[in-house]
């Protein structure tokens, strides 16, 4: 049996910590304004034999992981956005941590079962996030 | 822009067809309101005329050339499906066609993206809400307008270039 969203050994994070999401598109880039769109926070849907997103959506704890090490996890990754723990508990939201870097935002329901809530979330999201600062070619 | 995607090598089974539909739709509105009968071709092999649609710079011009780089994508990627698929792209042109031959230069710039499956969102923001189309990659899920304004949400389930128009109008 898979645990549920929730369940981490981890210890909660607190609400002043800052997690990246990568861009892994970039048609997730608003190319007007440079900030993310919706589409980078819609879970993918779950499937008989596929749920990528079934703890969550993926995140990067900031304080234990460099963007260049975000940046480089991914085939491809055009830009990372940063959103603040606090703002998503807000939000009703929270956030799990499953490994020392990683992170899964959890309480965002699937598109197939909750249309209307899930494209409000992603926009919440979206506004949220804040596109990251550091140059991930630096040292 | 029309013209090079139809020159890709996806071909879009559905897209001639959907071009007769609006041509249909506009005929048959237009008959309604003067009162006259029109002419309207169903022959597939004949051309309709929308060029008129193609001003440059014009916000449409903006999203076919969005559609048509997602063509030139790869077919996956580490979240899924990075191509649209043809029953995406060819519901989404019809769409969006059939919404942008009334007057929209005022309407917000649209942002393209492909879900994890191969189905394409389009979302429009202005100060005054947010409207998103979402088409999915097959027929087994229905297509949907979501929008968003004085902080009320919800999911237009009628994907149709008539509401599609009438919320990216609220928006100006």
């Amino acid at each position: 049996m898979s645990p549920p969203e929730h369940e981490s050994i981890f210890p909660a994070l607190p609400c002043n910590t800052i997690v990246y999401r990568a861009l892994t598109r970039s048609s997730w880039i608003n190319k007007r304004t440079k900030g993310a769109t919706s589409a980078a926070f819609i879970k993918r849907p779950h499937l008989p034999d596929k749920d990528p997103d079934r703890q969550g959506l993926s995140t990067f704890i900031a304080a234990n992981c460099s963007l260049q090490q975000v940046y480089s996890m991914f085939s491809s990754c055009f830009g990372v956005v940063t959103l603040h723990v606090g703002r998503l508990r807000d939000i009703g939201l929270d956030i799990c941590q499953d490994t020392p870097i990683h992170a899964n935002i959890t309480g965002l329901p699937y598109k197939e079962d909750d249309p209307a809530t899930a494209e409000f979330l992603a926009g919440i999201l979206r506004d949220l996030s804040r596109p990251a600062l550091e140059d991930p070619k630096s040292p | 822009m029309i013209a090079e995607i139809e020159k890709t090598k996806i071909k879009l089974p559905p897209y001639i067809e959907a071009l007769h539909e609006i041509a249909t739709i506009h005929a048959s509105k237009e008959r309604n309101s003067i009162g006259q009968v029109e002419n309207v071709t169903t022959n597939p092999q004949s051309s309709i005329n929308i060029e008129f649609l193609l001003n440059q710079g014009s916000p449409i011009d903006d999203i076919l050339a969005d559609l048509r780089d997602l063509l030139k994508e790869d077919e996956e990627d580490e979240y899924g499906t990075l191509k649209p698929t043809k029953h995406a792209l060819s519901w989404t042109i019809l769409l969006i066609i059939g919404a942008y031959v009334k007057p929209h230069n005022q309407w917000p710039f649209g942002c393209v993206a492909t879900d994890s499956e191969g189905g394409i969102r389009i979302e429009w923001r202005s100060q005054k809400g947010e409207v998103r189309l979402v088409v999915h990659a097959s027929d087994d899920k229905k297509n949907y307008i979501y929008h968003q304004f004085d902080g009320q949400y919800a999911i237009d389930v009628e994907a149709h270039p008539r509401k599609l128009i009438w919320w990216l109008n609220r928006l100006v």
